[in-house]
């Protein structure tokens, strides 16, 4: 009986002190930080190669140093070529461009760019197919509507052929708390401080619809409602029929998150060492207003 | 079909022949063949191989129950190749002591495609609205492999009884579009676990009736205890932060960077992180009498009487301070301690 005793206290024992180690807990820095060039480029057929922002990725939790986000010819030896002509970098607009290149309908175009960052180089590229053709809006001037009317305005224009995916941003001229929509229809009783923190994401309103495929130019709307618009202002509204990776960035960058905190990679087409995006499109531009 | 060629050797093969259709047919064959070797009375090998096909893939949905779809046009029958290699050994009269390892490889692995919003397809129009019925995209397809190693030591008679395993496992999936394709380990890996159960009869233990069967008037404690360790679960963490705007007009617009329009987090490597060991200790005492005709059962169950907050997921969170992003977790913990009392009754 005595061994018996003997092994069930020893077993006790074990188990506690096993169980016994102290509480988990998860170290919010360790994550594993991989350099990207960070390519955030549109082309739009009818234009030259301009804006072309080629950038870092940086450690979380660490100092933002907005000056060195920017990769630079000088200080980081970037080269970036577009269908293998070379971009220039333009120091004030921190970004780069070309008039030799003059953006065309239906063509494919290869970004190709290296640059060093923290000693070692890395490279990345990318290819979009320009949009078959040109489209139209029905109407550039949406009108004038009154918040409180059941009214709301829609953008109206014909699809292209082939382009399946559509976004519609929705920018205020001149955003701030004082002209903000204090009595809206969603976030009622907020101050001015609340909307002074989040002034941004009132600011920048996008409606996406995909999956329009034609067989040829059909005419379609798509109506702005009253959460893409938070304040008594006049309205810039751009239209963009985007490629493949418009479509695949403007969805998935921004929801890289799942509901249970894990993470997953968002759909982006560079090769190499590169995130961000390439894209193409065509745009129009239209105006609202909103008043009280 | 089971053959000896002698006292101890065994062999088993078979074969077995799926036919499965939905909008499309499957054939497949699935051979296994197992060989035993009696090494004397109480000890024995085992070798097997086998194929495995799986018509049914899993859409996990975070707190909710997961729904199936099946094989299709778009996605193919899992399929997996199974060698195991195992032995088996009774030591004394109530002791069984079981050893395997194994590899196995895995093809046409479905994983539930994160990314579906941006490349779901309709199927066809009505009234000119998309009608999304199909499951292309829903999976990233993959392959992948396993290899590890199992013991199970196990008591089934006397005051203690009750069982300790170990496991040790190491699966690695590599998915057309996912981490650039280098392998990564499932959200299940898990590499290492530990079991230990123990039933002690402690009225026996102190000198009571050792049999463990009630008679009319005979009453006896139990107590149990349940021991877990198991790897904590790989996650995915966000990596990095970068600025690119999703919207081309919303370049160069100032702002702080938590809500810059432009501001995205970045994952690093694919489950590439993993949460602490999970560990929980439960407890039970029970009280048994037979009244004759009857019986009463009292037991107390402490469920994690340790009280160990094991972590069940993670939120992490970014907030700008000064001219840092800094990231914080917020950890959802599992069931605390949990005691409970049942009763039996048994006529």
């Amino acid at each position: 009986m005595k061994m018996k005793l003997y092994i069930a206290a020893v077993m006790v024992v074990a188990l506690l002190f096993l169980n016994g180690c102290g509480d988990p807990s998860v170290d919010p820095l360790s994550f594993s930080y991989e350099p990207k060039i960070v390519v955030n480029a549109f082309i739009y057929p009818g234009e030259e190669i301009k804006d072309i922002v080629i950038s870092r990725n940086f450690p979380l939790s660490s100092k933002i140093d907005t000056n060195r986000f920017v990769l630079t010819p000088g200080e980081n030896k970037v080269v970036v070529t577009i269908n293998g002509t070379l971009l220039d970098y333009d120091p004030v607009r921190k970004s780069y461009g070309t008039n030799k290149v003059m953006v065309e309908y239906a063509t494919l175009y290869k970004l190709e760019v290296s640059a060093e960052i923290d000693g070692k180089m890395y490279s990345a590229s990318s290819e979009t197919k320009t949009p078959n053709g040109d489209f139209t809006l029905v109407n550039s001037n949406l009108g004038e509507f009154k918040y409180t009317s059941e009214v709301t305005p829609k953008v109206e224009f014909t699809t292209i052929p082939g382009v399946d995916f559509y976004l519609v941003s929705v920018l205020p001229h001149n955003p701030t708390t004082e002209n903000f929509i204090y009595d809206n229809a969603f976030m009622p009783n907020l101050d001015k401080k609340d909307v002074l923190k989040e002034l941004n994401n009132y600011s920048f309103q996008s409606i996406v619809a995909q999956n329009i495929i034609t067989s040829s130019p059909v005419n379609y709307g798509i109506g702005i409602r009253k959460f893409n618009y938070w304040f008594y202002d006049t309205y810039k509204v751009v239209v963009y029929a985007g490629d493949q990776n418009f479509r695949n960035f403007a969805i998935t960058a921004g929801n890289v998150k799942d509901m249970d905190g894990n993470f997953h990679e968002p759909l982006i087409n560079i090769k190499g060492d590169g995130i961000g995006v390439f894209a193409s499109a065509v745009k129009k531009v239209a105006s609202f207003t909103i008043t009280r | 079909m089971v053959w000896n060629p002698s006292l101890v050797w065994q062999v088993e093969a078979g074969i077995r022949y799926n036919h499965f259709t939905s909008d499309e047919t499957f054939n497949d064959f699935e051979p296994r063949f197992s060989l035993k070797y009696r090494l004397d009375e109480g000890s024995s090998f085992k070798l097997a191989v086998g194929r495995f096909y799986q018509y049914l893939n899993r859409v996990p949905r975070s707190f909710l129950s997961a729904i199936w779809s099946t094989s299709d046009k778009y996605n193919k029958p899992s399929m997996s190749d199974h060698l195991i290699f195992g032995y088996h050994k009774i030591v004394g009269q109530d002791i069984a002591i079981e050893a395997e390892v194994y590899y196995k490889t895995y093809k046409n692995l479905q994983l539930l495609n994160n990314n579906l919003a941006a490349e779901i397809k309709s199927e066809r129009f009505e009234n000119g609205k998309p009608i999304y019925s199909t499951t292309e995209s829903l999976y990233n397809r993959g392959d992948g492999d396993s290899y590890g190693f199992e013991l199970l030591v196990r008591k089934e008679m006397g005051t203690i009884s009750g069982w300790l395993s170990y496991s040790y496992s190491n699966t690695e999936n590599k998915f057309d579009r996912i981490n650039g394709q280098k392998s990564f380990s499932p959200r299940h890996d898990r590499s290492h676990t530990v079991n230990a159960v123990a039933n002690i009869n402690l009225t026996s233990l102190f000198g009571g009736d050792q049999s463990g069967n009630l008679v009319a008037g005979e009453s006896q404690w139990v107590s149990g205890l349940n021991f877990i360790y198991a790897t904590g679960q790989p996650l995915t963490t966000p990596g990095s932060a970068y600025f690119a705007n999703t919207v081309p007009d919303w370049q160069g617009v100032p702002g702080v960077p938590d809500n810059h329009p432009g501001y995205q987090l970045y994952p690093g490597s694919i489950n590439g992180t993993r949460l602490p060991a999970y560990t929980r200790l439960d407890f039970s005492l029970g009280y048994e009498k037979n009244y004759g005709s009857w019986k009463l059962g009292v037991t107390l169950q402490i469920y994690n009487i340790g009280n160990r907050k094991n972590i069940w997921f993670v939120n992490y969170k970014q907030e700008q301070v000064g001219d840092s992003m800094v990231q914080t977790v917020e950890e959802v913990n599992m069931l605390p301690i949990l005691p409970s009392l049942g009763f039996t009754i048994t006529f």
